[in-house]
């Protein structure tokens, strides 16, 4: 999305989760604000009692002060919180970019200070939007970076750059489990910090964000574990070509599949022949690729009217431009623009895919789904279709 | 230890309190921010948030921009954006960045208005200090450019200073506060600043006297008393008997034309209750409680502003968490009334806590759970503050 001011919109209530390596606890070293909106979400996640912060002012931005707090701070800390936690990640923000902040220093201090402790830094730092590696991709892998090289390699893969699981009952672990890999550890889905080191010695990573990707990057340098990109697909073929591909670098027979394709083809068939002509309004907060999601539903014969854009990523371009050319009813919108908030013209009986559209139109036909979560495969599929017919069915109000 | 909280959330900042401010105007707001602090105000700190209200934009800033001090390029999208979207008035608000690489918001301000000639309010928030510096700044800066000084008094009229939901919620408190004033026979000029439009807000200087219901709107009031000999009366009513003080002292500051300021008392004993928020709430909880016959000592605490002059000798100001838990350890409480959140800290595990949603404190988590402040759940709350939890509760 073009740099420009920008309109929010308002996502009260709406559940965002934070990756957190397990046993471990965030300090927040930042201006009082700068944390709000994180503590009262670790406060709506149930996982306040990882958080801390440490207020910086401008006299300590100054003085550079803040950096020789931290260490008294850790030691504080160790003294009340129960049970004490394994690893610290210290959180810094924007202003950071602009105090030139000795990170290796304290990194070295904190290390040297606490022997038993791990400790890594993270930047929250939006400012830094327009990087090559954006800012949350960069987060995700200072947590990674806490794993140690493993010595053994176990049959086991990680699923990386995902907030939540797909759902279990979906064909992925089925399929990895008849071939030869039965353990998929999930950061967010650990309990232990030892379980957590435990994912050093997986065979492969399997990158379903694209947010995960310079991790598993970084990781394949740092621990030697290779990654495949098997990103949220809608699109039965490529769905069947990542479960090929996986199948070749598991080194089996690439098969298993059919039963679970057929199933999702006869969910799209049913779900078309219930909308019949009714359009589609797809936006970014439901996928991470709305273009190839547009893309794919369009192929199967839906109607799509529009595709609402508030989180611009550079994922599905070609699939955007192939839109524009093949797609030319299908209108792009940039939902983040002021100026097409307020001026948009589109069908009040759509079933619109995601929060940010339907909120603006008060659609009453929502599909609920926030960046693919849940959603993989050909289950993936399947359970999308369901949701629109539910939704096509089912009257949402807004208050 | 310096400013580490471990149990607490941070709380609201200074632009969240003066985007609060100026919500009910016709206001194009550009916060200068990456894009968190916007949404801190969005998200968690906006109770009223419409599906309409398209008007409070984040700048995007970008590290380069920033580096090279270049500052065109919000200027210019806030002219594009103002001759699209047609406000009132503009607000340009700074952030923690701005704040320390020295953006000169106001400077900003002054090079939109003369290019779109619609008034332009800068304002240097940081977001290193709280909401009630932001709504405080917002309430005097609108006064100052939209007042009209020569605007006939009107007899038996009042502001009422310093309504903002991050005290209040959005539940009701500004009608039913309104509605107080009224019936005890006066007439309400402008709500500063819920409710309240640009007309209102020019006819203001009109007004007999100020009402001041919570600590933001302490700056003002004391402004409009120098500049225009408006008298004050510092309260906010609750309770009935504390209802009909306030009143009496409207009555009398207007008779007089001197600003009333009721007195603060701390009682000695054990047992104690400990009041955290807002000081003016606060303090006026405790004088309802007061009214009522209580006679356990009542300690005020506040995070936020604590002016000497509206405090009693035992009041505390609290820097950070830590003085909230020495305080609570401290033996002279056996009651804390507050935000729910208090509960988190261990210390407060051998106290009763009577909970008073505060939303700069929790927001949204709880800010619907806000009562009346002139309503019967207040009552109730008073009736269960009066005496230590195990000498029973008044019903």
């Amino acid at each position: 999305m073009g740099k420009g001011l920008s309109f929010f919109i308002p996502h009260h209530g709406r559940p965002k989760i934070s990756l957190r390596v397990p046993e471990s606890h965030s300090l927040h070293v930042c201006p009082a604000a700068c944390g709000r909106r994180i503590g009262l979400r670790s406060l709506n996640n149930g996982e306040a009692d990882y958080s801390s912060f440490l207020y910086i002012t401008e006299a300590d931005v100054i003085s550079g002060d803040y950096e020789n707090m931290v260490a008294d701070t850790i030691e504080e800390l160790m003294e009340v919180l129960t049970p004490p936690p394994k690893a610290f990640l210290i959180h810094v923000n924007c202003i950071d970019d602009f105090l030139g902040t000795d990170e290796e220093a304290l990194l070295v201090e904190l290390r040297d200070r606490f022997k038993d402790l791990h400790f890594t830094i993270c930047h929250i730092n939006p400012i830094a939007s327009q990087d090559l590696v954006a800012p949350g991709a960069r987060k995700q892998d200072r947590l990674y970076s806490l794993l140690d090289r493993s010595s053994e390699q176990e049959a086991s893969v990680n699923l990386i750059g995902n907030f939540v699981s797909p759902d279990t009952k979906g064909e992925l672990f089925t399929l990895l489990k008849e071939w030869g890999i039965p353990i998929v550890r999930q950061i967010h889905a650990l309990n232990s910090y030892d379980e957590f080191q435990r994912m050093a010695a997986a065979r492969y990573n399997l990158v379903l964000m694209s947010m995960g990707r310079y991790t598993a990057q970084q990781m394949e340098k740092r621990l030697d574990i290779p990654y495949l990109d098997m990103p949220v697909s809608y699109d039965l073929n490529e769905v069947e070509k990542c479960y090929h591909a996986l199948a070749l670098v598991l080194g089996v027979v690439p098969k298993g599949w059919e039963g679970y394709r057929r199933e999702a083809e006869a969910a799209i068939a049913s779900c078309r022949k219930k909308l019949r002509n009714t359009p589609l309004l797809i936006d970014s907060s439901a996928a991470m690729r709305p273009f190839a999601m547009a893309k794919a539903l369009q192929g199967y014969g839906f109607k799509i009217a529009a595709i609402f854009i508030t989180h611009g990523k550079d994922e599905d371009m070609a699939e955007r431009q192939w839109l524009i050319e093949h797609s030319p009813e299908t209108r792009i919108i940039w939902g983040g623009r002021y100026d097409t908030v307020i001026s948009h013209d589109l069908p009040a009986d759509a079933v619109a895919i995601g929060f940010d559209v339907a909120y603006t139109l008060k659609s009453p036909r929502f599909v609920d789904l926030q960046r693919d979560e849940t959603l993989f495969g050909f289950h993936g599929i399947r359970t999308l279709m369901e949701k629109i017919a539910e939704a096509y069915d089912t009257e949402t109000r807004w208050d | 230890m310096g400013r580490l909280s471990i149990y607490l959330p941070p709380f609201t900042g200074d632009y969240s309190g003066v985007c609060s401010a100026l919500f009910d105007f016709n206001c194009l707001i550009v916060l200068c921010d990456a894009s968190c602090c916007t949404k801190n105000y969005i998200n968690y700190d906006e109770p009223r948030w419409s599906r309409n209200k398209t008007t409070t934009l984040c700048a995007q800033l970008r590290t380069m921009e920033v580096a090279l001090g270049d500052d065109s390029r919000i200027i210019n999208q806030t002219i594009e954006a103002a001759q699209a979207l047609k406000p009132d008035f503009i607000a340009l608000l700074g952030s923690p960045v701005p704040a320390i690489i020295g953006m000169d918001m106001k400077g900003m301000a002054r090079e939109v208005e003369e290019r779109t000639g619609i008034p332009a309010l800068g304002f240097d928030t940081t977001g290193f200090v709280n909401y009630h510096r932001g709504v405080s700044s917002a309430l005097v800066e609108l006064f100052r450019r939209f007042s009209d000084p020569h605007t006939p008094k009107i007899p038996r009229s009042v502001n009422l200073l310093g309504l903002t939901p991050l005290d209040l919620g959005a539940v009701g408190n500004a009608d039913a506060l309104r509605a107080v004033v009224e019936d005890a026979g006066f007439s309400v000029v402008c709500n500063f600043l819920m409710d309240s439009d640009l007309e209102d807000l020019c006819q203001s200087p009109g007004a007999s006297v100020n009402l001041v219901i919570t600590s933001s709107g302490l700056a003002l009031a004391r402004e409009m008393e120098e500049a225009l000999g408006i008298p004050y009366v510092i309260g906010m009513p609750i309770g009935t008997k504390q209802t009909q003080a306030v009143i009496d002292l409207l009555e009398e500051s207007m008779k007089k034309g001197i600003s009333q300021i009721p007195s603060a008392n701390n009682q000695e004993g054990n047992e104690g209750l400990l009041i955290l928020g807002d000081q003016i709430i606060a303090n006026s909880i405790r004088n309802a409680l007061q009214a009522m016959g209580c006679t356990r000592p009542v300690v005020v605490s506040s995070f936020f502003e604590l002016e000497p002059a509206l405090s009693a000798p035992a009041d505390i100001r609290l820097e950070k968490e830590a003085d909230l838990i020495r305080a609570l350890q401290s033996g002279s409480f056996s009651t804390v009334l507050g935000d729910p959140l208090l509960h988190r800290i261990p210390q407060m595990a051998s106290l009763e806590l009577i909970p008073l949603p505060h939303p700069v404190i929790s927001g949204r988590l709880h800010w619907d759970e806000v009562p009346l402040f002139t309503g019967e759940d207040m009552q109730k709350l008073l009736h269960r503050a009066i005496n230590p939890p195990h000498q029973g509760k008044e019903k």
